[in-house]
């Protein structure tokens, strides 16, 4: 029982950071699935090319002589690069592999997202390279810095990633509250045909969404580069895996929800890892998942399905 | 530049099937009516009629004897050495694959094509099979206290019994599920397979209240190896040849049962239940036993296959053959012949057996990639005029450019230090390929993918549409020269990839599939 206290706070705020960055696919995987009802299966390679084009940044700043300008600003710029590159790839992805797919049978553009994945992990294996590639554990974020508040010792580049992800949700939020796209978006993904028929540009909305998500994406991929320092070609498809699992906990389609499955299994995950063992981990993960579903068909925070005859 | 007729339309939709929106004011035997006849239409809606005027009977026989020759006509001598290799072993094992795939693709089909399930934890019922065919037999199983020295039970008791749990399985999670429809059903049965892999994976140190030790259940990665051979009546299934003829017979079996399930009650159950569950259960059908039904069948076709595979392969392991990626598999063949067409199933099977292995060798690779650009081509741009000025367009201007670089620029051009095939020499030539070709063809793999698209999105203004067609052809040899044809791991991933999109965008309902017709 000792050691169980002494573990708690650790293992939440590595529950947390881990749970951050799958909330940060969920949210895109949610918001694209509110809209088209569309499982996209490359937002988890989307993710991937934000890692691999914030690490493109990160050496382009970070020569052996050290950081060319401060720490901060090269921190800001690889998640900005991300952000924006992640986001217009999957503008690109949604114009040719989706958009001439949207009245076709719901299964056709899932293999057509299938073959989008195999196109961009392949791609990016090609022209980088198929080893993994590696920031140093010590470079952007020294190892000393560490936050202490009594037992707990948290190091710093956990504290951005939970930083970054709630800024990041917390601007989401304002958007689709407050704005006039944000209504926009909340029309599309209520009645699809009933908003175009009320005047707003579906399409624009659509490629919106997809920005948005895929820019989430990104910023989640440099997040996590930041701290667990390694970066594959394949690693979006276990981490879309999680994030679609985190959606579909959350109640798919549901924003908050989105949030609160990522954070839960990130949580859980933690939780496992250090109580039972770390091989179980993902067994816990998606048992924790049917278990759910199964008490809760639609998701925690997602509504139950109505048909209307 | 010949004026293109769809340029006054700013709002024509696109081509494809897929893209048609659905038609207002249409009424649903009109619409049927109508996209038959586009069936029918071209060259392949020609030989389409003509394979249809066949009787059923004589189609099945051709295609089954075309079958059972594979493994025969591809050890004679004229064959191995128009292909250039010893043996035909390889071509043997990747058409035993395809027989492989193929049974498990119509158990797939069964579940997701005729019951409208969406199943991703079909993969795991294979992979059950396996293990319990492992398990069965194999020296693995060892309790000393009872005196088992490894399980040997012939296959003709042991296949059936797997078949039978694998069902209950089946029937199992079917029931568990039940109350879960498309997407969240989806989820589940994928956390479903996911912990069938990760179990299989970890338990190798299992703490049991009967032992002392930790009992190691399944060797984690590495798997169970050296399982018994199939014996049936006392003939043992040794050589992948027999395996092919054994498999050869099961599919045949499969099909035929299939078939005749579909055409059934049962059938006609499932496919009203795709269409409209809810009109389904208003009209009787007990659509709850139905769905559970779906699954048992799916799974005793996946155990049939699984075990039978298993003492084939004569080893199982996890990853990657039970994994998501065999599942991803499935889906593309299911999904490309066509959900629900059985025959088409069949095919999508062959087609991703077949091409990815085909795409091994980068010199077929380079013949399929320009042969298919160079039909896609023509089917863009068709009359056949036009199509030969923009050829010989972007070929001249290729060989300009590279006069001017020889003339002007004479160190640019060092050419490739390994040239490759008689084609591959013969593309090189009509290109400028520069001293740090590494470097460039990565830039340009990259920027070929953008001009291309960029190509498609002003195939409506053919002053803009076809100078952009030229660049990307020639972007797109140079990226094949110097980066692809290189590396043939990642290069034949990323067509299978490219097909699976462009086939779904022209053909959503896949190759065989009946378009849905929809109506307002």
């Amino acid at each position: 029982m000792e050691t169980f206290f002494s573990l708690l706070p650790q293992t939440l705020v590595n529950g947390l950071t881990l749970g951050s960055v799958y909330a940060l696919i969920a949210l895109g995987y949610s918001m694209v699935y509110g809209i088209l009802k569309l499982l996209n299966f490359a937002h988890g390679d989307i993710y991937m090319i934000g890692a691999y084009l914030g690490y493109g940044v990160f050496i382009m700043f970070f020569t052996e002589q050290g950081a060319l300008i401060p720490t901060a600003l090269i921190i800001v710029l690889m998640l900005v690069v991300a952000m924006t590159g992640a986001g217009v790839i999957s503008i690109v992805v949604e114009r040719f592999a989706y958009r001439p797919l949207r009245y076709a049978p719901r299964i056709a553009p899932l293999i057509s997202a299938l073959g989008v994945s195999f196109i961009l992990q392949n791609m990016v294996q090609i022209t980088v390279s198929p080893r993994p590639l590696s920031y140093g554990s010590d470079t952007l974020i020294p190892r000393n810095a560490i936050f202490e508040l009594g037992d707990l010792r948290i190091h710093a580049s956990r504290l951005l990633v939970i930083g970054a992800a709630m800024i990041f949700m917390l601007f989401l939020t304002y958007f689709v509250r407050q704005t006039r796209l944000g209504r926009a978006m909340r029309a599309v993904s209520t009645d699809l045909d009933g908003a175009a028929m009320m005047g707003v540009d579906v399409n624009q909305v659509i490629v919106l969404t997809f920005f948005i998500g895929a820019a989430l994406a990104g910023a989640g991929g440099v997040l996590v580069g930041i701290v667990f320092f390694s970066l594959r070609h394949t690693m979006g498809f276990l981490a879309g895996l999680k994030g679609f699992t985190a959606a579909v906990v959350g109640g798919i389609g549901s924003m908050p929800g989105a949030v609160l499955g990522g954070l839960l299994l990130g949580l859980a995950e933690a939780f496992t890892s250090v109580y039972l063992s770390a091989t179980y981990k993902d067994v816990v993960a998606f048992v924790m998942l049917i278990f759910i579903l199964l008490v809760k068909p639609s998701g925690l925070m997602g509504k139950p399905l109505l048909q209307k005859v | 530049m010949p004026s293109d007729p769809s340029e006054n339309g700013k709002t024509t939709p696109e081509k494809g099937a897929g893209t048609e929106p659905p038609r207002i004011g249409t009424d649903e035997w009109v619409a049927q009516v109508a996209s038959r006849k586009r069936q029918t239409r071209g060259f392949s809606g020609w030989l389409a009629m003509r394979w249809e005027r066949i009787p059923l009977g004589w189609r099945f026989g051709m295609v089954l004897s075309l079958l059972i020759l594979i493994p025969l006509a591809t050890n004679t001598q004229a064959f191995l050495d128009l292909l250039g290799i010893s043996n035909n072993a390889f071509i043997v094992r990747t058409a035993t694959r395809f027989l492989v795939f193929a049974l498990l693709a119509i158990g797939l089909n069964v579940v997701v094509g005729y019951a409208g399930l969406l199943d991703l934890g079909y993969v795991a019922f294979y992979g059950i099979a396996g293990y319990l065919y492992a398990y069965l037999s194999s020296d693995f199983v060892r309790i000393g206290s009872l005196g088992i020295d490894g399980l040997h039970v012939p296959a003709l008791l042991s296949i059936p019994l797997i078949i039978a749990v694998t069902a209950m399985v089946g029937w199992l999670i079917g029931t568990i599920s039940l109350r879960l429809s498309g997407d969240y059903l989806a989820i589940v049965t994928l956390g479903f397979g996911q912990v069938f892999v990760q179990l299989v994976l970890t338990s190798t140190r299992v703490r049991v209240p009967w032992q002392d030790r930790p009992v190691n259940f399944t060797r984690g990665p590495n798997g169970i190896n050296r399982l018994d051979d199939v014996t049936l009546f006392g003939y043992t299934f040794e050589s992948t040849i027999q395996y092919y003829y054994l498999f050869l017979v099961l599919l045949v079996l499969v099909y035929i049962g299939v078939r005749h399930l579909n055409f059934s009650r049962v059938g006609r159950a499932w496919r009203s239940i795709r269409e409209d569950e809810l009109a389904a259960e208003v009209m009787g059908a007990p659509t709850g036993r139905l769905k559970i039904l779906a699954f048992v069948i799916g799974a005793g076709i996946a155990a049939l296959a699984g075990s039978v595979d298993a003492a084939w392969q004569g080893n199982v392991v996890p990853v990657p053959r039970y994994s998501v990626l065999t599942l991803i598999n499935l889906y593309a063949m299911v999904v490309l012949g066509g959900i629900g067409s059985l025959t088409g199933v069949v095919i999508g099977a062959f087609i991703f057996t077949v091409l990815p292995e085909v795409l091994r060798s980068s010199a077929v690779a380079g013949v399929l990639f320009y042969g298919a650009g160079l039909i896609g081509l023509y089917f863009l741009l068709k009359p056949f005029k036009r199509y030969a000025l923009i050829l010989i367009g972007t070929v001249s201007s290729g060989f300009l450019l590279k006069f001017l670089v020889l003339t002007l620029l004479p160190g640019l051009h060092t050419g490739l230090p390994e040239p490759g095939s008689i084609l591959n020499q013969a593309v090189q030539s009509w290109l400028v390929i520069p001293a740090d070709y590494k470097l460039v063809g990565n830039v340009v793999t990259g920027l070929s993918a953008l001009v291309l698209l960029l190509t498609i999105l002003a195939r409506q203004r053919p002053r803009l549409f076809y100078p952009l067609l030229g660049i990307s052809i020639y972007m797109l040899a140079f990226s094949w020269e110097t980066r692809l044809a290189l590396e043939p791991s990642a290069t034949r991933i990323l067509i299978v990839g490219a097909t699976l999109v462009v086939l779904m965008i022209v053909r959503p309902h896949g190759l065989l599939g009946k378009p849905e017709v929809r109506v307002v």
